[in-house]
């Protein structure tokens, strides 16, 4: 438990953070990583001086230092604002190969960010998106329940690797390559926000094309993010932001890219935020993704066992982070508010997967996630604290 | 423990005053709060002289949302159309007397703008 690294909890020691899956706290590396590039680095690639050329080898160390967390290579590395902003880059640079008729498939899992994109790509390019059900049995969407969903105009295929409902984790590893034994070649990406705090992620082999996270859900700072991409597919994405740095030059007769990734990224990056990102894969590695794995895994489990709750949603054996539940005739967000009162922090309402929440028949569910410096007392903090919200409503 | 006001607001939403439904309602609307699932419906019946003789509400909502949907109907219930329409938001909050973010201040005032919608229209209509 890794509580003494976070800094907020010198000033609020008595909070009980448990909404790790909407962000992660920050810890100290992070916060001193920030702070000195802030006050230190100049605009990378520009100048011929000191300051702008550690502005860049800050950008190629986070860029190796991606690499190495997802097993990928440098050149893969595409760098954004966030999961968000990855994916409507991904939709805008896929404009193109998009044609009327076509079809994007997703699943009604997913959050509105890897769905609305689709959506407006879909409006904008006159195609189609199809929902894939997810499997209410498993909560999750597997490799069989996509396949039969795939038609000769399936052209991309966009879903979560970990629910941020259920957290429950999708495996559609085989995915790909049964497809492309059909010889059929949709391109898959997989929103790995709720994924990539949760275990070890090792891009190529969750069977995608694409790959979107956040750095503010492993510890890093908001405002940055990443794009993985396989080389081949980084390839077929016409300029995600073109702008200066994107180009070698710009002649009268157009432009003469860069070479990927750094064609995919144009405009000053965000120094501070990479700086951040960069900070924040070394304290996971030095932690190891296993050991996090296990903490929050370890965390489920006895939250799962000890909260006298309604799990609406049962996937508890079966969740990486997170976990969603009701209490009986009282609103979801009277319980939050409750315990936010009480220096508890949750997550509730529909945590923006509104088509999920509609099958469901559920206006909103509250939901807790664990992060490194959650501990089996907060969990039985929770617990005492839910006894005494049911007590409080029954008395009134 | 809950606040004497947090006490008041949970006890009028779990035994509501003017929860159900109106037959032969005049004027009826439909309001929600889509990013928390909160769902009111307003039913009013006016008299001859186009004063409310009853209102009447249905809504599957927080304590906030419930409670001032009740009573709003009370105050309501005692003044004329026209004073309703010029009636603030702020006073929805104001008279719950608990400190409320501004996302639960939407759960205070969706009441409100559901009621002045059914004035507005007077058949079956929908906010949110």
């Amino acid at each position: 438990m890794h509580k003494a690294d976070f800094p907020l909890f010198t000033e609020q020691p008595d909070l009980i953070y448990l909404d790790s899956a909407s962000t992660t706290l920050k810890p100290r590396p992070v916060l001193e990583a920030v702070q000195k590039a802030l006050v230190a680095t100049g605009n990378p690639g520009r100048g011929l001086y000191p300051l702008s050329l550690k502005a860049t080898e800050l950008i190629e160390e986070t860029r190796a230092a991606t690499a190495r967390f997802l097993s990928a290579q440098p050149e893969e590395i595409v760098f954004t604002a966030g999961t968000t902003d990855g994916l409507n880059r991904l939709a805008r640079g896929l404009a193109n190969l998009i044609e009327p008729g076509d079809e994007i498939l997703v699943s009604d899992l997913e959050h509105h960010s890897n769905l609305l994109p689709w959506q407006q790509l879909a409006q904008h390019r006159n195609a189609k998106v199809v929902t894939v059900p997810c499997n209410l049995m498993t909560g999750s969407v597997e490799t069989g329940d996509v396949i039969n969903f795939v038609t000769p105009h399936t052209k991309v295929i966009a879903l979560s690797l970990v629910s941020n409902v259920f957290g429950t984790r999708s495996d559609i590893t085989e995915l790909r390559s049964l497809l492309h034994s059909q010889g059929r070649h949709p391109l898959i990406v997989l929103d790995a926000a709720q994924a990539v705090a949760s275990a070890p992620l090792r891009a190529e082999q969750t069977g995608a094309d694409f790959l979107v996270f956040s750095a503010h859900k492993m510890y890093g700072p908001t405002g940055t993010g990443v794009l993985w991409g396989r080389t081949e597919a980084l390839a077929q994405l016409s300029a995600l932001n073109p702008g200066g740095g994107s180009v070698e030059t710009v002649k009268a007769a157009g432009p003469i890219w860069k070479k990927d990734p750094w064609r995919l990224e144009g405009g000053t990056p965000n120094l501070e935020g990479l700086a951040g990102l960069n900070a924040a894969l070394a304290y996971l590695d030095d932690i190891g993704m296993e050991a996090v794995q296990s903490h929050t895994a370890n965390l489920v489990s006895l939250a799962a066992k000890e909260l006298a709750v309604d799990w609406a949603l049962d996937y508890r054996a079966n969740s990486a982070n997170l976990l969603s539940f009701t209490i009986a005739n009282i609103h979801p967000h009277d319980v939050a508010q409750y315990l936010a009162d009480r220096n508890i922090c949750i997550r509730a309402g529909h945590h923006c997967a509104g088509p999920l929440h509609e099958r469901l028949n559920l206006p909103g569910t509250c939901r807790i996630s664990f992060g490194l410096y959650n501990s089996p007392e907060d969990i039985i903090a929770l617990k005492h604290t839910i006894t005494e919200l049911r007590a409080d409503y029954a008395h009134t | 423990m809950l606040t004497p006001e947090q006490e008041l607001i949970i006890d009028r939403a779990q035994h509501p005053q003017f929860a159900g439904e109106l037959p032969e309602a005049t004027h009826v609307a439909e309001g929600a709060n889509l990013s928390c699932g909160d769902e009111i419906r307003y039913e009013l019946r006016l008299d001859e002289t186009g004063a409310i003789q009853e209102i009447r509400h249905q809504a599957r909502a927080c304590s906030i949302c419930l409670a001032n949907a009740d009573l709003l109907a009370e105050y309501a219930a005692s003044h004329t159309l026209e004073e309703i329409k010029t009636w603030n938001p702020s006073n929805e909050i104001a008279r719950l007397n608990v400190p409320l973010s501004p996302i639960r201040q939407k759960c205070a005032t969706l009441p409100l703008e559901t009621l002045k919608l059914a004035i507005k229209k007077g058949t079956v209509s929908r906010t949110g």
